[in-house]
């Protein structure tokens, strides 16, 4: 291919999409009839006119079309309403704004300052009659601390009273999950 | 007749009815032009669905002052490239193409005279499968879908001067296994030019 042949390729096309001026087609056929390399390339591009029959629209065939618009009708149902854009209500955003402002001054009084929660009076009884210190505990303890790690720990406690005369409550506090 | 940007604007705003306007005005040139990237009836088939598909979720944020076609056209050609290379990349699964049956019987005219649209249908795609995927994407939209460099260009999201390469080596390509397989439809001051080998 030959410094020249991108030029002349450029004007080929353009001159066969009826684009090229007067200028153009001057040197175009000048150099055509002197290039050699240019004239063998350009007839090997040239447009093949066997496949013209093949152009412009044509008939889908049998049962393109409904398969076309099965598929689509599918989709169609599947797709999601867009979510109307969030726009502030005037009158709720004050609303918002004046409880949120009621909440902080409330908190800020001490309203909220109540006594610290309590656990229930039967259990507070339990654990203070529970055997100290909790990880002595019968053959349960051996199993439970063997997985005693970093993060989690055992206790154990054990309660007069039951079927069996105590009963054993064994917490596994674990905190890696603490939140 | 509903004005055309109206009905694309309905469609837009999910109207079913204007969309399925759209889709028969443009199925055929969607269905054809993905059948002759592809080269055969299954894939353009599911193409063209993909493409309406496509278009109906993407045809909310389409913005009027774009040209619809080819916006579409671009579509469908991304998703036929997409598919030939998927194709090419397993020959086993691409035989030598059949005769398409669905295909109208035209006689043809000038080299192509004595054989019908079917034949030459056949012929293409059998020597089309020597050409790389933008090259035949090129040539189709070039010669059977009669756009200029520049709209190819824009289809294919190439430079005009990548678009001209493309069609030049595809013509040449094509020549050539016409030469060597059916010299008897080229025009005589081309023939004996170029070996080729079966496809």
């Amino acid at each position: 291919m030959t410094p020249c042949w991108p030029r002349t390729a450029d004007l080929l096309l353009a001159r066969e999409e009826r684009r090229l001026g007067p200028d153009g087609a001057a040197w175009l056929e000048r150099h055509l009839a002197t290039c050699g390399p240019c004239r063998q390339e350009a007839a090997q591009g040239e447009p093949l006119a066997l496949f013209a029959p093949l152009a412009g629209e044509r008939p889908l065939p049998a049962g393109a079309e409904a398969f076309i618009l099965g598929g689509l009708r599918v989709a169609q149902e599947e797709r999601q309403v867009p979510a109307r854009r969030w726009r502030p209500e005037p009158l709720a955003a004050a609303a918002s704004l004046a409880a949120a402002a009621l909440v902080l001054l409330w908190a800020a009084a001490g309203v909220w300052t109540g006594p610290e929660p309590q656990a229930p009076a039967a259990l507070q009884r339990a654990w203070a009659e529970a055997p100290l210190p909790p990880h002595v505990m019968n053959n349960a303890v051996a199993t439970v601390e063997d997985i005693r790690s970093s993060t989690a720990e055992v206790l154990a406690f054990s309660f007069p009273g039951g079927a069996s005369g105590n009963t054993e409550v064994i917490l596994i506090v674990d905190r890696s999950i603490d939140l | 007749m509903i004005d055309e940007a109206r009905l694309i604007a309905q469609a837009a705003r999910g109207d079913r009815d204007a969309f399925e306007q759209l889709v028969r005005s443009r199925q055929q040139r969607v269905y054809w032009t993905a059948y002759q990237v592809v080269g055969n009836e299954d894939d353009a088939r599911d193409i063209a669905q993909q493409v309406f598909i496509r278009l109906w979720r993407v045809l909310p944020r389409y913005r009027g002052g774009r040209r619809f076609d080819a916006w579409l056209r671009r579509i469908t050609m991304n998703l036929a490239i997409d598919a030939y290379r998927r194709r090419q990349a397993r020959p086993d699964a691409a035989p030598l193409p059949p005769r398409p049956s669905s295909l109208p019987s035209v006689a043809g005219t000038g080299p192509a005279e004595g054989l019908d649209r079917r034949e030459v249908q056949a012929i293409f795609l059998r020597l089309a499968r020597r050409l790389s995927p933008q090259q035949r994407a090129v040539f189709v939209l070039k010669e059977m879908n009669g756009l200029d460099s520049d709209e190819i260009a824009a289809a294919l999201e190439i430079t005009p001067s990548t678009v001209r390469n493309h069609l030049h080596q595809a013509r040449k390509i094509l020549r050539r296994g016409l030469a060597a397989l059916y010299p008897e439809y080229l025009p005589a001051r081309s023939r004996g030019g170029g070996a080729g080998g079966d496809a």
